[in-house]
């Protein structure tokens, strides 16, 4: 009890009887800090986005360095490994610790990278389908059936195959196959949305279309939007691991995690760890967006009171 | 005689968060064979929880304790859920809800429903049960009821749906039926036929009825006894006559004090004869979508419809659902476009109005309190949003501005941080008000402003409105279905039937004499207090 007090005179904001005068970015702060699959979502992210970022920095090693005599070494808690190469090495004798960490870099600048191609690709088209409809409407569904008949990863391949692979072109490739999701979503929040009072009286003080789009309906459409943002994060990391296994994604020697899978293939009965490794930080990254993501909808929709107290 | 119905000490909570909400304390109740009670209290008051409590319908983090539910001299305590459901629930006791719209399940056929509640709890053949079916349709006097048993429920209006869930409710003869709000959703004049319906079935059939109500005018005319809830605590209860005529706890007086004051008229001020609008002949159609072999359809919204409206006066248009009101407001407000006729403006034409001109000259407050805010925008956003659109101000100016225009609507400066859904329906409604008047339109659109909230909110903000006018000089076309709201507040009338105005004149005129046979039925269904 007395600790509470002294804690209230030394925030007196945040201890504050009536939450209703904070402001909204204060709101935002106290719901995110009590809600725990954003928090966890947030910190594994976070830790992953430093290791990749400054982990090549810090620690000195290279991905493409080989060393023909030390191939194949296991990793560190197996038999014969050593501190050297804490990940053991690859068929060449590169380190495998380092591949993986470059490897993060890789696969989270596609994966942001795919996503934001699609979201502006799909939005766009899906608030302009439920604002305007009528023909508008009619020609991005045929656009989305259009989409939706050709296989994605099939149509991915020959494009890369033609235009030639680099990261900005898988980023494009992979984007460009994957707004379906965002079409639908924000189309059919779109159409629901522009029926409710507060776009009417929107107009009513003025209000050009552009603006209604932006301030009103947009805003109203992200949480949801959100959502499929942190979905089609880890499926377009996924997929360039599956690009990249096919042959037609990252070109090695770059060390791109879908490739390390692909190139450790031939091993998986003898040096497990070439494929189950890159796995495990696949399976990582995308499991703390996804997690960031469902907190991210609680946190930023002003209807849920949830973790508000 | 041993009483019908008792229940004891019920409480309900509800857990969340690790904080107990208790929304319904210490509620008794005691009711005779064949006794008619109403239940009335605002939304919130915990009149529908409690009957949920009763019927065993309430979600599962509802925490229920009574120390005796006693039923026919059943202790419905002791029963468990799956007696309950098959012996009480739907046979003895059965339920009307207040949405006739999705009360009723869209695929399967009337016929199919009706039977299927009456197979469940008798062990019939099909076709005794399509005979009940039929018998019970015929007494809630359901038109052309031989058809409808193979009809879906879209292909029902809001009043033949609600008699047919009257039907679901009695086909197995129960003795209790509990009709929450049944009435709330149509329109005026089909609430009173099912208001009358009720009544004369309670009487044929000799059951016992639970009327809950936010209307006291409504169960005044239903019920026998009355109990009246506030915040979850029953705070008086006794004959509907004797509560009525001496209301002992000041939350009763304030609710009857709210209802007289809507059927007095206000002070009315003087009308210059200039007219602000002018509308001549206006027209709304849609087309149906075409079928093959078959001409598009065309429906009139709003067919050639002339009136002015002069400056300071409040006019009023009535009408029920679909008659157009809404449509003409829209149109005026520029909203959506006419297809013939012109509306002059202060002797502009609308067509030739610039939007920031327009939104200047008029604007709109919106029936439904919790879609009239966007959501992800504060208070302070959203009123200032007009000026920032429209004029060049500064942010310090606007700030002003918008505080100023929340204490002109009574809301103190500590909302403006706040988001729309920590406020009430009043609340909101205030701020929809604020939004509207900040850009000093001279008029004002109010499409039922106050048919969402509850009485004593009600009155509020039509005080609030009538305040405003006069502050303000605003002009105001009030649409509304409400008689009684209409005739506190306005200077004259429009009467709106399928597209057409049928008739107008002065408020007191239309409300006294009405001339014409559906403004007739439409005055004479308004519920005042019976005594």
């Amino acid at each position: 009890m007395i600790f509470k007090t002294f804690l209230k005179r030394l925030f007196p904001r945040s201890f504050d009887e009536q939450i209703y005068n904070l402001t909204p970015k204060e709101l935002i702060i106290r719901k995110s800090s009590n809600h725990g699959g954003f928090k966890f979502g947030l910190f594994l992210l976070t830790v992953i986005f430093l290791f990749a970022i400054f982990g090549p920095v810090i620690l000195d090693v290279s991905p493409y360095e080989q060393d023909l005599t030390k191939r194949l070494l296991p990793p560190v808690w197996k038999e014969g490994g050593t501190w050297e190469y804490i990940f053991g090495t690859d068929g060449n004798g590169r380190d495998y610790f380092a591949r993986i960490l470059y490897g993060t870099r890789i696969s989270l600048t596609i994966g942001f990278g795919a996503a934001c191609v699609g979201m502006i690709i799909g939005v766009t088209l899906g608030v302009c389908a439920g604002y305007f409809g009528g023909w508008v409407d009619q020609i991005v569904s045929y656009l989305l059936t259009c989409q939706l008949a050709l296989p994605g990863l099939l149509l991915a391949m020959t494009i890369v195959f033609l235009i030639g692979p680099s990261i900005t072109v898988v980023i494009f490739v992979i984007g460009a196959t994957h707004w379906a999701f965002f079409l639908v979503v924000s189309r059919s929040a779109t159409q629901k949305i522009k029926n409710l009072d507060y776009v009417t009286a929107a107009s009513a003080i003025g209000a050009s279309k552009f603006q209604i789009i932006m301030k009103d309906i947009i805003p109203n459409t992200v949480s949801q939007i959100i959502v499929i943002f942190t979905l089609e994060v880890g499926i377009a990391i996924l997929n360039e691991a599956s690009l990249s296994f096919l042959g037609v994604g990252i070109q090695p020697p770059t060390p791109s995690w879908g490739l390390l899978i692909a190139e450790g293939k031939e091993a998986i009965f003898f040096q497990p760890w070439l494929i189950i490794l890159p796995g495990i930080a696949l399976f990582t990254l995308v499991v703390s967006i996804n997690m960031l993501g469902d907190g991210l909808r609680d946190v930023s929709d002003p209807n849920n009171k949830v973790s508000e107290e | 005689m041993s009483k019908f119905l008792t229940i004891q000490n019920l409480d309900i909570s509800f857990e969340s968060n690790n904080k107990n909400l208790k929304t319904v304390k210490n509620f008794n109740l005691n009711l005779n064979e064949k006794e008619s009670l109403g239940i009335v209290g605002e939304s919130g008051s915990g009149k529908t929880l409690s009957m949920l409590a009763l019927t065993r319908l309430l979600p599962k983090q509802a925490a229920v304790s009574a120390s005796s539910i006693i039923f026919q001299n059943k202790n419905l305590n002791e029963l468990n859920n799956k007696n309950f459901y098959k012996e009480i629930s739907g046979k003895k006791i059965s339920m009307i809800f207040q949405e006739p719209m999705t009360a009723l399940n869209p695929v399967h056929t009337i016929g199919k429903q009706l039977l299927d509640t009456y197979l469940y709890h008798n062990n019939e053949s099909v076709d005794k049960g399509t005979k009940r079916a039929l018998e019970i349709l015929d007494a809630v006097r359901l038109p052309k009821y031989k058809q409808r048993m193979g009809q879906y429920p879209h292909q029902l209006s809001g009043g033949q749906r609600q008699r047919v869930m009257i039907a679901l409710a009695l086909i197995n003869n129960p003795s209790l039926l509990i009709a929450d709000e049944p009435t709330t959703a149509l329109d005026v004049t089909v609430q009173k036929e099912i208001i009358q319906l009720i009544s004369e079935l309670r009487e044929t059939i000799g059951m016992a009825l639970i009327f809950i109500s936010h209307d006291l005018g409504v169960v005044s005319q239903i019920s026998d006894n009355i109990i009246v809830m506030e915040n979850g605590e029953i705070v008086e209860k006794g004959k509907t006559s004797k509560v009525l005529e001496k209301p002992a706890h000041p939350y009763t007086q304030g609710l009857l004090n709210c209802l007289f004051k809507l059927e007095d008229e206000q002070k009315k001020d003087k009308i210059e004869n200039t007219p602000i609008i002018r509308v001549k002949e206006i027209s709304k159609s849609y087309k149906l979508p075409a079928k093959i072999f078959k001409k598009p359809e065309i429906i009139y919204a709003v067919k050639k419809v002339s009136f002015d409206v002069k400056i300071g006066e409040t006019l009023a248009i009535v009408g029920e659902s679909g008659s157009g009101k809404s449509t003409i407001a829209k149109i005026i407000n520029g909203l959506i476009n006419k297809d013939e006729g012109h509306i002059e403006i202060k002797g502009q034409k609308i067509d030739n109005i610039n939007v920031s001109d327009r939104a200047k000259l008029i604007q709109p407050v919106f029936q439904d309190p919790y879609s009239t805010l966007n959501p992800v925008h504060t208070i302070g956003y959203i009123i200032s949003r007009p000026l920032m659109i429209n004029e060049n101000k500064s942010e310090i100016e606007v700030r002003n501005e918008v505080v100023k225009t929340l204490n002109l609507v009574g809301l103190s400066k500590d909302y403006y941080n706040r988001f729309p859904n920590q406020l009430s329906g009043g609340q909101r409604q205030r701020v929809a008000i604020a939004r509207a008047i900040i850009l000093k339109p001279q008029i004002l659109i109010c499409d039922e402003p106050t048919s969402a909230l509850d009485v004593t909110i009600q009155s509020q903000i039509l005080d609030l409105l009538s305040d405003l006018k006069a502050k303000l000089k605003i002009t105001i076309i009030l649409i509304s279905h409400d008689i009684s709201v209409v005739k506190y507040f306005s200077d004259r009338i429009i009467v709106m039937y399928n597209g057409e105005i049928i008739e107008s004149g002065n408020s007191k005129d239309i409300i006294s004499v009405p001339k014409n046979n559906y403004t007739k039925k439409l005055m004479s269904s308004v519920f005042s207090l019976k005594k």
